[in-house]
């Protein structure tokens, strides 16, 4: 990487830190530290409610999708405006009211103890793993496509956030978020400039992405009712909005965002920024990625995007047999190339010819991509991983080698900034549940505010070591990752449904509470173990409904708590 | 601030809005996939 790169991400990581660092005057008192003396303006949450929701793995994994896949992933996040609005009239007057610094909190409030215990260890649990994950996936990658030292590169994104988290509290997560979506979005910008700016003279961005959409890539919705899919428009619809009213309505990592908002008008405004703005930014990001695809086929790409993947193969045996697949594909590259310059050329000579030349653009490229697979197979031999998959790799790769200097700091720097601004909600929300939750409710219940104070400081800085071990870790064991992401999707849904419980009913009581959740995570893993080819997305709404059916039956059976909300 | 009284109001008028525009930007997605897929 060139010098001025590397002082623009220096540039960055001193500016951030800076900038969290001297939020710490505004954290003298607890509620300063977690939640901002509730002063914050609606749109600096609705930024840092976004920023947090968008980590360095959905911003490089979503171009990588783009690439791949197109546009589809975008319905994934159809259910997220509705979720916004019943979150709107739902908890956020519930918990602003309750004046609780943690969702968890108002379960003991509404239901007892033992019910806010388990769902706080289970967030915290969940939470502190994936907080690792959240910096072993860019490190992992940066560290591959730049040849950085590893242990170096989660380092770097993990201790900066963590000193300016610890010491600047949820002021300096927030305010940093701000700055950092601004880096991330300035980025976007760049990327799809030089994307743009890369077709050749004769290809017209009308033209390239008529080329694109004759391979399916702009098809963004598809409306079968199925649930063995992933991303269909009805997982994402129903699917998602249950997902996401777990995420947005039940996570402290978000609850904690718009806790810390001026008033109850001002926390719903923040999460409406999220319902008007979400689905048109995830879709430009996915349309980066489709850019990406028209970018290199124009402009050769490697014929893997894992550089460390395919040096093993060439030091391995199969090295001649790699020699010969490149070869192949050196060749498909510069047909597939001719056919899309062919494509893109017939737009304008009527539809029988521009149907002939985008199916012979889509043959080329079915072959290219049939060459790509058996290249993958090779690598899963040689390195023994079956699931060999370097889409992660995509957009990277095309920073790394396409972007001008300078541009390259500023795209490496918005990859921090993502993975940075997630970290640092998660970590200060891990602090609060560990505080609030557990030290003062069952450790030390009468201290001062100063003593709460440094315990808190404390445990964000200890979250932050563990995050940063456990991604290092992570990193030498690939699956954990996926552990992880199965763990928490085993109980999202299910503490979407205690608080349903808690909100929507009032004769649901903690005991019928309590067994429904455990009865939900029981579900949703029976389903996600027997039934392994329902798409998780519906795994949320299995959750919630056990735990409603079960929570109520065990309710009613026991009399009821008429108890008012 | 929002005067209580009139708070479903503007709750009513913001969901309409915001479902308004999530089915104008379905509308957009499917239209850019009919469009350039054609």
């Amino acid at each position: 990487m060139h010098w001025i790169d590397w002082a623009v991400v220096a540039a960055y990581l001193v500016w951030i830190v800076y900038d969290g660092l001297r939020r710490t005057k505004g954290s003298k008192q607890v509620e300063g530290y977690f939640l901002a003396n509730r002063s914050l303006p609606w749109w600096a949450v609705g930024l840092s409610v976004m920023a947090t929701q968008l980590s360095a793995i959905t911003l490089v994994g979503t171009t990588g999708q783009g690439y791949q896949d197109g546009l589809r992933f975008v319905q994934f996040y159809f259910g997220l405006p509705l979720a916004m609005l019943i979150l709107s009239v739902t908890v956020v007057p519930f918990f602003h009211r309750a004046k609780v610094y943690t969702a968890y909190e108002y379960l003991e409030q509404r239901f007892d103890a033992k019910t806010r215990a388990l769902t706080s260890f289970l967030f915290v649990v969940s939470r502190g793993l994936s907080c690792g994950v959240i910096i072993a996936a860019p490190a992992v990658i940066l560290s591959i496509v730049l040849g950085w030292n590893l242990t170096l590169t989660v380092l770097a994104i993990g201790v900066p956030t963590a000193v300016y988290t610890m010491f600047g509290g949820v002021q300096a997560v927030t305010w940093t978020d701000v700055k950092q979506m601004v880096v991330i979005v300035a980025g976007l910008g760049a990327a799809i400039v030089v994307l743009l700016a890369g077709l050749p003279e004769e290809v017209s961005l009308l033209g390239a992405l008529h080329v694109a959409g004759s391979t399916g890539r702009l098809e963004a919705l598809d409306f079968r009712f199925t649930l063995t899919e992933t991303y269909t428009f009805w997982s994402g619809l129903i699917g998602g909005l249950f997902l996401m009213l777990s995420y947005f309505g039940c996570d402290q990592s978000q609850v904690q965002r718009y806790l810390t908002a001026r008033s109850i008008q001002e926390g719903r405004d923040s999460l409406m920024m999220s319902a008007y703005v979400k689905i048109p930014l995830q879709a430009l990001v996915l349309l980066t990625g489709v850019l990406v695809f028209v970018f290199f086929l124009f402009s050769p790409p490697p014929m893997l995007f894992n550089p460390v993947h395919e040096e093993r193969v060439r030091a391995s045996a199969e090295s001649a047999e790699y020699e010969r697949l490149q070869g192949r594909f050196d060749a498909l590259y510069q047909a597939r190339r001719e056919a899309a310059l062919g494509a893109a050329a017939a737009r304008d000579q009527g539809e029988p010819a521009f149907q002939a030349a985008t199916r012979e653009f889509r043959e080329r490229d079915a072959d290219l991509m049939a060459l790509r697979r058996d290249a993958a197979g090779l690598v899963a031999r040689v390195s023994g991983d079956a699931r060999y998959n370097d889409v992660n790799y995509v957009f990277p790769t095309f920073i790394t080698t396409r972007m001008p200097i300078g541009l390259i700091g500023l795209m490496i720097a918005a990859i921090f900034a993502a993975a940075m601004s997630s970290i640092a909600a998660e970590l200060n929300s891990l602090s609060a549940a560990t505080v609030i939750d557990f030290y003062r409710r069952h450790v030390r219940r009468e201290a001062p505010d100063s003593h709460y104070l440094r315990v808190s400081r404390i445990a964000t800085g200890a979250w932050g070591l563990l995050a940063c071990g456990v991604a290092v870790y992570a990193t030498t064991l690939g699956s954990l990752i996926e552990v992880v992401n199965r763990f928490g999707s085993f109980f999202y849904g299910s503490i979407l449904g205690v608080f349903v419980l808690a909100i929507g009913t009032r004769r649901a009581t903690g005991t019928g509470a309590f067994v429904g959740l455990i009865a939900g995570m029981a579900s949703v893993a029976h389903v996600a173990f027997w039934y392994p080819e329902i798409s998780f997305l519906w795994h949320n709404v299995i959750g919630v409904a056990a735990v409603v059916l079960v929570g109520m039956t065990i309710s009613v059976r026991s009399g009821g708590a008429r108890r008012e909300r | 601030m929002t005067a209580p009284e009139n708070q479903p109001l503007t709750i009513r008028a913001t969901a309409v809005r915001v479902l308004a525009t999530e089915v104008l930007v379905i509308a957009a997605l499917w239209l850019l996939g009919r469009y350039f897929s054609a």
